[in-house]
């Protein structure tokens, strides 16, 4: 340089040069979508339950960010939820002013991390300067430098590739009778990087991992049946099971050490299992049936994801043009994993950015429908207060539809809302029954006084929408037509958003027909997981209670009009009702 | 501070990149960085921004970038989904 500026940081290298613009912090990505975990519910489908997503196929959830801002360049930072989470960044989209982070997170769906901003100072129209201080200008008089926008600070920086493989382990296998099977795709494979500088829970990181890939398991086989008169014929039988799970590169950042770990997560799975008869024969075969879930699976999602296109599959709210591309694997594929690519670290405080975890707004608290049932146990109940000098605590259970919901976790002293590690709300409300304790004259009060005080009690099903006025036991104008047992508390949420492709949360009935199958079916969404999905006409349009795929009964609850009598989406017709589970 | 730049009481002696150049990654043509063209930088490194939804049915891939004594190359595989690249510099 022959004029200018040119400073010198404490690690001996530039950090401030009038030749080239510096890199600024310029806001926070909103969170746009809950996290949702998308799974195959088309034909042959096997239903993958929230235990199996987790436990088996390894997945992590998919969220997406927005943030307005005009720029032409924008180099993305995360901030991890909490210690060790893995986050993997798998898109930017940029669409005029408006720039989408798609991203792959760990944990519980309330557990989504943060996302911010930075920008070269000289693609922002307008920055506004201190009253004092200094600007930079480089040859073409645009601004590169001001006290007013503190330059990303590097407190470290490294390069990082992910490991050859995404599992080693066995998986387990699952056959003819496969119909609730799944193997373990959990990935097992993470290799370390060690930097230089610590991780807390203030620091944020840059970082787009290039690796993906898939695990996939197949199997099939034949077998007969005696049939026919006296037995002596046989039926054959073919079947065909087939499974898979979409993985991503992720990082992890273990807080106390400045280790990053690169490794996987899921972001799509799904089971098939298919079963055929031939007819009652002395010894014929319809070898033709052998692999018929593979036809299905080719023919059938194979094509239809290419591209990202999500239509006409339940994959949850990400149906727009910028969600995420998904594949299903019919063989296990790793791709892109060779290139090695640099991974940021800064500090968030640096830039005053507080550190909370990231906040859900869309929960309307002032419009909430309570619930109270003795059994099975719907309530908030304080149990005791517990004295130790002058500091008292109160011990309180959460339960709801009877299971005991705050189980090995503490709600704060004199607490009023508690969310489980689901990230599901329970909020008390109202007082519904109560027991005195007594200490009699002259008698000390004892270290802990018991009591039953129970509540009445609402829960915000992650990502529902809070329908219905506070007191209401019911969000619906008219119950005499719900089949939901009285002492079972009716569901009814997120209908709107389903409309829209959502169903994160969503707790509802559907029965469904068509000019071509007047008779119909019915369909459960159970806080956010299809409970219900008829294949094999177990159900038609005027069924009012099924059996889900965890083997309880659900019960079709009070009609809601006012979302659809009926409601007509394509050829088919929806009534929307509330449920009720067993 | 011993030594550096303080500007209203706050030090900028910190460690930070500088972004010397920008651009899109085109598939097909190389993009490079000559380090003579930026003598006061010792340390180039890039960053690729995806601008857009990756298809892995489609088996895409990011650019990757390959240094050596004389310049740092952003290349472009021919499945490659749309990036831009930034190379940062202290």
């Amino acid at each position: 340089m022959s004029y200018g500026i040119k400073t010198f940081g404490d690690d001996g290298y530039v950090n401030l040069h009038s030749d080239y613009s510096s890199l600024v912090y310029v806001g926070e990505f909103a969170k746009a979508t809950d996290g949702v975990r998308p799974v195959y519910e088309g034909e042959f489908s096997i239903a993958v339950l929230d235990y199996d997503k987790s436990n088996k196929y390894d997945q992590g959830w998919l969220i997406q960010y927005s943030l307005d801002f005009e720029t032409d360049n924008l180099v993305p930072f995360y901030r991890p939820s909490f210690d060790g989470q893995e986050i993997g960044i798998v898109d930017v989209v940029n669409e005029g002013d408006t720039w989408i982070i798609n991203a792959l997170y760990s944990g519980n769906a309330g557990d989504f991390p943060r996302f911010f901003a930075f920008a070269p100072l000289t693609d922002i129209p307008t920055v506004t300067l201190s009253d004092n201080g200094i600007a930079v200008y480089d040859e073409n008089s645009k601004l590169v430098f001001t006290d007013s926008q503190r330059p990303l600070r590097i407190d470290d920086v490294l390069t990082v590739q992910h490991p050859t493989s995404i599992r080693t382990g066995a998986r387990g296998t699952c056959g003819r009778n496969g119909t609730n099977c799944h193997v373990n795709f959990t990935s097992d494979q993470s290799t370390t990087h060690a930097g230089t500088v610590n991780n807390t829970n203030s620091k944020i990181y840059h970082v787009v991992p290039s690796a993906y890939g898939g695990l996939a398991f197949d199997n099939d086989g034949t077998f007969e049946r005696s049939c026919g008169f006296l037995g002596w014929g046989d039926r054959k039988y073919a079947w065909a099971y087939r499974s898979w799970s979409s993985f991503r590169g992720t990082l992890a950042h273990p807080y106390g050490t400045a280790n990053h770990n690169t490794g996987w997560l899921g972001d799509f799975s799904g089971a098939l299992y298919q079963q055929k008869s031939g007819s009652c024969g002395y010894g014929g075969f319809l070898g033709a049936l052998i692999g018929i879930a593979a036809v299905v699976f080719t023919g059938g999602i194979g094509l239809a994801l290419v591209g990202g296109a999500l239509a006409g599959f339940v994959a949850g709210e990400l149906t727009s043009p910028t969600s995420p591309g998904l594949k299903a694997y019919e063989n296990d594929e790793i791709f892109d994993q060779n290139s090695s690519y640099e991974l940021l670290v800064t500090d968030a405080t640096y830039y005053n950015i507080e550190s909370a975890n990231g906040i859900d707004n869309s929960i309307d608290y002032d419009n909430l429908s309570y619930q109270y049932s003795a059994n099975p146990a719907t309530y908030w109940q304080l149990k005791s207060l517990e004295i130790l000098g002058d500091t008292i605590t109160s011990t309180v259970e959460i339960y709801w539809n009877g299971a005991l919901v705050n189980a090995n976790a503490t709600v704060g002293e004199f607490s009023t809302s508690f969310t489980a590690a689901n990230g599901d709300t329970y909020i008390r409300g109202d007082l519904e029954s109560s027991t005195t304790s007594t200490t009699p004259a002259n008698y000390l009060i004892a270290a802990t006084v018991s009591f039953i005080d129970r509540y009445k009690i609402t829960r915000i099903a992650y990502g529902q929408e809070p329908s219905g006025t506070n007191g209401d036991t019911d969000d619906d104008d008219d119950d005499s037509d719900s089949n939901v047992p009285s002492d079972i508390p009716e569901l009814y949420a997120g209908v709107a958003a389903y409309k829209n492709g959502t169903y994160a949360g969503a707790s509802f009935w559907i029965s469904f027909y068509s000019s071509a199958d007047p008779d119909g079916g019915a369909l459960v969404l159970y806080n956010g997981t299809f409970m219900f999905i008829d294949f094999s006409n177990f159900s038609n349009k005027d069924t009012t209670s099924v059996t889900g795929s965890d083997g309880r009964t659900y019960y079709r609850g009070a009609s809601h009009p006012e979302d659809g009598n009926p409601y007509t989406s394509g050829v088919l017709s929806y009534r929307y009702y509330g449920v009720g589970r067993e | 501070m011993a030594y550096g730049l303080a500007i209203d009481g706050f030090s900028f002696n910190y460690g930070t990149f500088s972004v010397v150049t920008t651009g899109t990654v085109t598939t097909g043509i190389q993009t490079f960085v000559t380090k003579a063209a930026h003598p006061d930088l010792s340390d180039l490194k890039v960053v690729f921004i995806p601008i857009g939804v990756r298809s892995p049915g489609d088996e895409e891939v990011r650019p990757v970038v390959i240094e050596n004594s004389y310049a740092l190359y952003a290349n472009s595989p021919s499945n490659m989904s749309p990036h831009k690249y930034i190379v940062l510099g202290r």
